[in-house]
């Protein structure tokens, strides 16, 4: 197997919170790998640590009141990203790996030009002269696919439709070609059919330009048209991660379940025109807890089906379910070592 | 645009129409008379009448003012009863001396107002944070004479650091033609300048220091760090070009604030511009000298305000493109 390009061991971020009412340990305890190329899915609530994961990588933690604890460990090419030098950690910044966000509309700054905002990384991190990163940025607005790139370049972001600053933040993240791209929740502020144009560019550019992609999302949908491997996170833990078919065919944690379950889907017995459409779309009852108070035991239990004393008592570790190669899929579930309690479907 | 600027102009014309006829009748109600007979008792009663022809103040209110807007028409601000000068020409003297002041003030005001609000909103609720916004709220609780009146007691009455008063010094530069004048012209701006500068600055500070904050917690600002910026560059040009678009609104205002503020100050070191003009025609009655500071003090308003209007749809291209 090959060696990977980003290591996450034990990761905690945690937060102070205002009131001084305790610790929001927002992510506590996250590890997982991206090879070089493929595209890993985080998937989860809101709430579960995906961003505050995603911003850890590159150490964006507002500090106070967020910091991530000694311990963690990010290993971005052989190098621990948490204990590099400002100046080390600029040059992996927007350069090596590089970062798009949820709302294109709040994401880029207002009052420079896109080309001006496109052109920035090249001219910093490359030093490119400001008509060679122009020139570059016009061909990255074109490789996004806007059209009109040499008329573009020239526009504010708010003379842009929300898709095409969705294009824009992309080219703005690979205009230095990073090995890297960490898409926090890309398609979710835009509209159904942006979202699959976005998800087909990204798709594209990662097999053109060969990187790998860290692709964060609430929606299990856009995971299954594009993601590799799958990790599912939840109450600031990894609960599940496997190849993409693997989760999808043999979901092991009844969280994952439940989000397979609670995907809405044309075919499903329970929606369809054959029942006249009175079964009702699955959800998992109860909430996410507080990230400053997580439940003992398996974090999952109090919305748990199968819960039992075990999973109140004592924390389940990432325990290896898989069916072909060994690590390929694990679990943090005791039904992993008790599968015969996984009595009836939720 | 164009239609904007017209209509700016017209609105501005009206303005200054306004304040010089509120001026013009407000003075004149005011009691006494240029020529004050218990100042005068030396002067006989024709001479009085004589002065009064002269001046023509012997018409009805209503025509005085017909007449004065006519020669205003004609760029004829009147003549000054008590200097015994034409008014624009005690206007043009002392304006040069209010301009450097406010310049002056305004350099201060902006420099070290941006400066603190921006250090402040960075190192937010640390030390540094909190001593300085209580001491620019202290600042700027002051009233800026009293302030003006603590400088010259400290700097100039006890330390000698600065001079008490007055433009430059009367035996040595009595114009300022020479470098060593110049240097003493700079000397004596020094203590007022400061005193309406740091008044200005104080306000400044914590208006740019609520304003920065509220823009470092925007999402493109951390765009800015995930490209590999330079937190400096991060910080001055992402993030301050976006909290320099309230700051603008600050510039318009600054100028109202700096001209009643220099009529204080002005007032506290005997500098000779508009503002110590204006309060000796007040109390001497000088009724076109009043009229005239106030036309003058009015256009330089309007002129900010429409300053600043412009200068937001050069910062700010989502208005350029509204307005255009």
């Amino acid at each position: 197997m090959t060696e990977p390009l980003l290591r996450v061991r034990d990761l905690k971020t945690y937060f102070v919170t205002e009131q001084g009412s305790g610790t929001a340990r927002a992510v506590d305890g996250v590890s997982f790998d991206v090879r070089p190329g493929e595209t890993l899915g985080i998937v989860g609530e809101s709430g579960c640590g995906k961003t505050v994961t995603s911003l850890s990588i590159l150490r964006l933690i507002p500090e106070p009141p967020g910091h991530i604890r000694p311990g963690s460990f990010i290993e971005f090419e052989g190098r621990n990203i948490l204990t590099l030098e400002p100046k080390e950690l600029r040059a992996v910044r927007g350069n090596q790996i590089a970062m798009i966000f949820q709302e294109p509309m709040t994401s880029l700054n207002p009052v420079f030009t896109v080309g001006d905002q496109i052109a920035e990384a090249a001219i910093v991190h490359q030093h490119l002269s400001r008509a060679a990163a122009r020139r570059r940025a016009i061909e990255m607005l074109q490789l996004v696919g806007i059209p009109d790139p040499e008329e573009r370049v020239d526009h504010y972001p708010h003379q842009m439709s929300g898709g095409m600053r969705q294009r824009v933040m992309i080219a703005m993240a690979l205009v230095c070609h990073p090995k890297l791209l960490i898409a926090d929740e890309p398609t979710t502020a835009l509209d159904v059919t942006i979202q699959a144009q976005i998800l087909e560019l990204l798709e594209r550019l990662q097999a053109e330009l060969g990187m790998a992609v860290m692709l964060i999302t609430h929606d299990l949908g856009v995971v299954a048209g594009t993601a590799d491997r799958v990790v599912v996170m939840y109450a600031g833990q990894v609960v599940e991660q496997a190849p993409t078919v693997e989760l999808f065919a043999h979901p092991v944690h009844p969280y994952t379940e439940g989000l397979l379950a609670a995907v809405p889907r044309l075919d499903a017995p329970s929606l369809s025109l054959r029942t006249g459409g009175r079964g009702r779309l699955h959800s998992i009852p109860g909430q996410v807890p507080a990230a400053t108070a997580w439940p003992d035991g398996c974090r999952f239990h109090p919305r748990c089906p199968y819960a039992w004393d075990r999973c109140r008592a004592e924390e389940p570790p990432l325990l290896d379910a898989s069916q072909g190669d060994a690590g390929t899929h694990t679990a943090r579930c005791w039904l992993v070592t008790e599968p015969q309690r996984r009595t009836r479907r939720p | 645009m164009i239609a904007w600027v017209v209509r700016r102009v017209a609105a501005s014309v009206a303005i200054i129409w306004a304040v010089v006829t509120l001026t013009f009748f407000v003075i004149h109600a005011a009691r006494g008379s240029p020529f004050l007979p218990e100042q005068s008792q030396s002067v006989s009663p024709e001479t009085l009448d004589r002065l009064r022809r002269q001046f023509g103040l012997d018409r009805s209110l209503p025509e005085q003012y017909v007449l004065y807007l006519r020669n205003l028409a004609r760029g004829e601000l009147g003549e000054s009863f008590v200097l015994r000068r034409p008014v624009a020409d005690a206007l043009a003297d002392a304006m040069p001396h209010t301009f450097f002041l406010a310049l002056a003030a305004l350099l201060i005001d902006f420099t070290a107002g941006l400066a603190l609000g921006i250090y402040q909103a960075v190192r937010e609720r640390s030390v540094g944070d909190v001593v300085l916004g209580n001491v620019a709220l202290f600042v700027n609780s002051m009233p800026t004479f009293w302030l003006g009146l603590v400088l010259l007691l400290g700097f100039a009455q006890w330390l000698h650091w600065f001079p008490t008063g007055g433009p430059s010094d009367p035996v040595l530069c009595p114009r300022v033609d020479s470098l060593p004048c110049l240097l003493d012209f700079f000397w004596h701006l020094t203590l007022p300048a400061l005193t309406l500068g740091l008044v200005g600055a104080a306000g400044t500070a914590r208006f740019q220091r609520a304003a920065m904050l509220e823009v470092i917690r925007q999402e493109y600002v951390r765009t800015a760090r995930a490209k590999g910026l330079r937190e400096g560059r991060v910080l001055l040009v992402h993030a301050l070009r976006n909290a320099l678009l309230p700051f603008i609104t600050l510039v318009g205002l600054a100028f109202p604030f700096l001209l009643t503020g220099a009529v204080l100050v002005e007032t506290v070191y005997s500098w000779p511009g508009m503002g110590l003009l204006a309060v000796r025609a007040i109390l001497q009655r000088d009724y076109y000298v009043v009229t005239g500071a106030a036309l003058v003090t009015s256009a330089m308003v309007v002129l900010g305000s429409l300053m600043a209007d412009l200068l937001y749809a050069v910062a700010d291209p989502r208005i350029r493109v509204r307005g255009a």
